[in-house]
C-alpha cells in the first residue's frame, strides 16, 4: 500500500517525543494536542515553539521519502500584526537544528515566515539536506516553529499547516 | 515515546490479501498492500519479459527501482481492479530518457490526508537541459500532464 508516515512532535526538558500528533494547536505552554482555549497567548508574545518531524513509521514497501514540503494555509487573525516563524526554508538552509526544551522566545535559526503556500522545492530536510531521503523508518530534521503576536492581538484565530511528501515506491 | 494510535491512510483494497516484498535492509519480508494504481512494464527488446510492480501471479511487490532502465520497455499505469478505467503507457526509451514514478502525498495538522496522487513520467536532457514531464493520475482517474509538479496542489 505505501508508506505510513506521521507527525511528530518533541515535548519537554528530556525530549519526550510524540509518535503522531492529533493537532499543532500553539499556546501558552509546552505541551502536544493542546487546546489553545486552556493555553492561550497573551498579545505581544510568542507561542511556546513546536518541535516537529516526519515521522515514518513503516516503508510499506516503499523504497524512499524526500521532497519535504510544509506551509500554512489561512490567515494568523486580526488586531496587529502577527507572524508564523520557522527553521524552514528553501535556499540556505541551516541544516538538521538540535532539539532544546521548547521555549517562547526568539530562537536562533527560526526565524524565517512560515510560507503561506507551497513551496517549489523542499523546505524541511533529512539528515541536514534538503535533497536527503529516508529510505527505512527513522524521522526528518526538527520543524521549528511558533507564532508571534503584538499588542494589539485578538483571539480566535485558526489557520492549518501542510505537510507534504513524495514517496517512492 | 508516547504512541497515539491514528487513522493511517487506509487500505483501498482490504479484502485483497497483501503482497510479499522481501526487504534487504531489515532482512524480513513485508507485507503490501494494494493500491488503486499500478505500474506494469513490459521489455521490448530481444529479450522481452514483464515486470510488474504488484505480480498477481507470484503474490510478490517489485519495487520501482527493480526496472531495468537500460532495456526499452512499454510502462503502463493500470487500475488494480477497476477495468473501466484508462490505461495510460509511456513508450520508454533507454538512450533518451529517465523513467519516473512517484507517489505524492498530503496531509493537515490534524493528520486528514489527502488523496494520494500517482506520479509517472519521464526526463530528457536535450544540450545539457534536463525537461521533465509528469503524468499525474487523479483521483477519480483522469490524467493531467505537466513539466512543473508544483502547478499540482491538492
Amino acid at each position: 500500500m505505501a508508506a505510513t508516515v506521521t507527525i511528530a512532535e518533541s515535548n519537554g526538558a528530556g525530549e519526550t517525543v510524540t509518535a503522531s500528533i492529533t493537532n499543532t494547536n500553539m499556546g501558552s505552554t509546552d505541551a502536544i494536542n493542546l487546546n489553545p482555549v486552556t493555553y492561550p497567548l497573551t498579545p505581544n508574545t510568542r507561542s511556546y515553539a513546536k518541535y516537529q518531524r516526519f515521522n515514518v513509521q513503516a516503508m510499506g514497501g516503499s523504497s524512499s521519502i524526500d521532497n519535504l514540503k510544509v506551509w500554512r494555509t489561512g490567515a494568523l487573525g486580526t488586531g496587529g500584526t502577527h507572524s508564523h516563524v520557522t527553521n524552514a526554508r528553501e535556499s540556505s538552509y541551516g541544516g538538521a537544528a538540535t532539539y532544546a526544551q521548547p521555549v517562547n522566545t526568539a530562537i536562533t535559526g527560526a526565524d524565517q515566515a512560515m510560507p503561506t503556500s507551497e513551496p517549489s522545492g523542499p523546505n524541511l530536510g533529512i539528515g541536514g539536506s534538503l535533497a536527503g531521503a529516508l529510505t527505512a523508518t527513522g524521522y526528518s530534521d526538527y520543524l521549528i516553529h511558533q507564532i508571534v503576536t503584538d499588542a494589539s492581538a485578538t483571539a480566535g484565530s485558526s489557520s492549518t499547516m501542510n505537510y507534504q511528501y513524495d514517496e517512492t515506491a | 515515546m508516547q504512541e497515539t494510535n491514528l487513522p493511517t491512510r487506509p487500505n483501498p483494497f482490504p479484502d485483497v490479501a497483501p503482497f510479499k516484498f522481501f526487504n534487504k535492509k531489515t532482512n524480513e519480508t513485508d507485507d503490501v498492500h494494494l493500491t488503486e494504481w499500478i505500474w506494469q512494464v513490459q521489455y521490448v527488446d530481444e529479450t522481452g519479459g514483464t515486470l510488474h510492480q504488484y505480480d498477481f501471479d507470484t503474490n510478490k511487490f517489485h519495487q520501482f527501482k527493480e526496472i531495468d532502465t537500460s532495456r526499452p520497455l512499454i510502462f503502463r499505469m493500470v487500475h488494480a481492479q477497476d477495468k473501466s478505467k484508462p490505461i495510460y503507457t509511456l513508450l520508454f526509451n533507454p538512450l533518451t530518457m529517465k523513467l519516473i514514478h512517484f507517489y505524492r502525498n498530503g496531509m493537515l495538522n490534524n493528520l486528514t490526508q489527502f488523496p494520494r496522487l500517482h506520479v509517472f513520467g519521464y526526463e530528457v536532457s536535450v544540450l545539457g537541459r534536463i525537461t521533465k514531464t509528469f503524468m499525474v493520475i487523479q483521483p477519480d482517474g483522469s490524467l493531467i500532464v505537466t513539466n512543473d509538479m508544483e502547478n499540482i496542489h491538492f
